[in-house]
């Protein structure tokens, strides 16, 4: 009896182990938490391009930054998608602003809705990884 | 527009707010507020915002799996202990 329960504690642990889900990290989190608060505040400053242009390259450096942790962690592959899915979208929107002409106060306004809604959509899950 | 208002009314959050937006970035496209490049952009926005979602709601489910399964393997851990 003592071995079948044995056998079947090490078959739990092992289907357990094969879901290979990440941990929390709070340093992940963290990254992620300011990032979202970052592109909520570049999205106060839409209507003057020349400031919205010089914090499009703040925001895809921090990007860069979240999506480099989230490649070099266990069990990352969903979060590093959405990090290199966030990371794409914020470097459209900095070559955009490098070009002439200012892309319009609605793309911006509209660019940074959608990132903003991802990276909320994302926080919770990441937020609710196992400790 | 009225497959907007469908969607919109979608029981989906996630449905109905790409669903608001694309209405909105539609509206701004027609009144000239956007150039046809950043409707499209946009417009191909909302689909990676759907992605996310999808990878999000991976991570939820995975989540819950691998503690359900946590919590058996104590379960028959503790057991062991008095067979």
């Amino acid at each position: 009896m003592k071995k079948l329960l044995i056998t079947a504690f090490a078959a739990l642990a092992l289907s357990g182990c094969g879901i290979l889900v990440p941990k929390f990290d709070n340093v992940e989190y963290d990254r992620f938490v300011e990032l979202t608060a970052a592109v909520q505040y570049v999205s106060l400053l839409c209507g003057q391009p020349i400031l919205v242009r010089d914090h499009a390259r703040v925001l895809v450096e921090k990007a860069k930054i979240l999506d480099l942790y989230a490649t070099h962690r266990p069990a990352h592959k969903e979060i590093k998608e959405i990090t290199s899915l966030i990371l794409a979208n914020l470097k459209e929107m900095n070559t955009a602003y490098w070009r002439q002409p200012a892309p319009s106060s609605a793309y911006c306004l509209g660019k940074l809705k959608i990132i903003e809604n991802s990276l909320k959509r994302a926080l919770p899950a990441i937020g609710g990884l196992m400790q | 527009m009225n497959s907007f208002q469908t969607l919109i009314q979608h029981e989906d959050a996630v449905v109905a707010n790409a669903a608001m937006l694309l209405e909105q970035f539609t509206k701004q496209f027609q009144a000239g507020e956007l150039t046809q490049d950043e409707f499209k952009q946009l417009a191909d926005d909302l689909l990676d915002m759907q992605r996310i979602e999808a990878l999000a709601l991976d991570l939820d489910r995975n989540t819950k799996i691998a503690e359900a399964f946590q919590q058996l393997a104590r379960i028959v851990g503790a057991i062991s202990k008095f067979v």
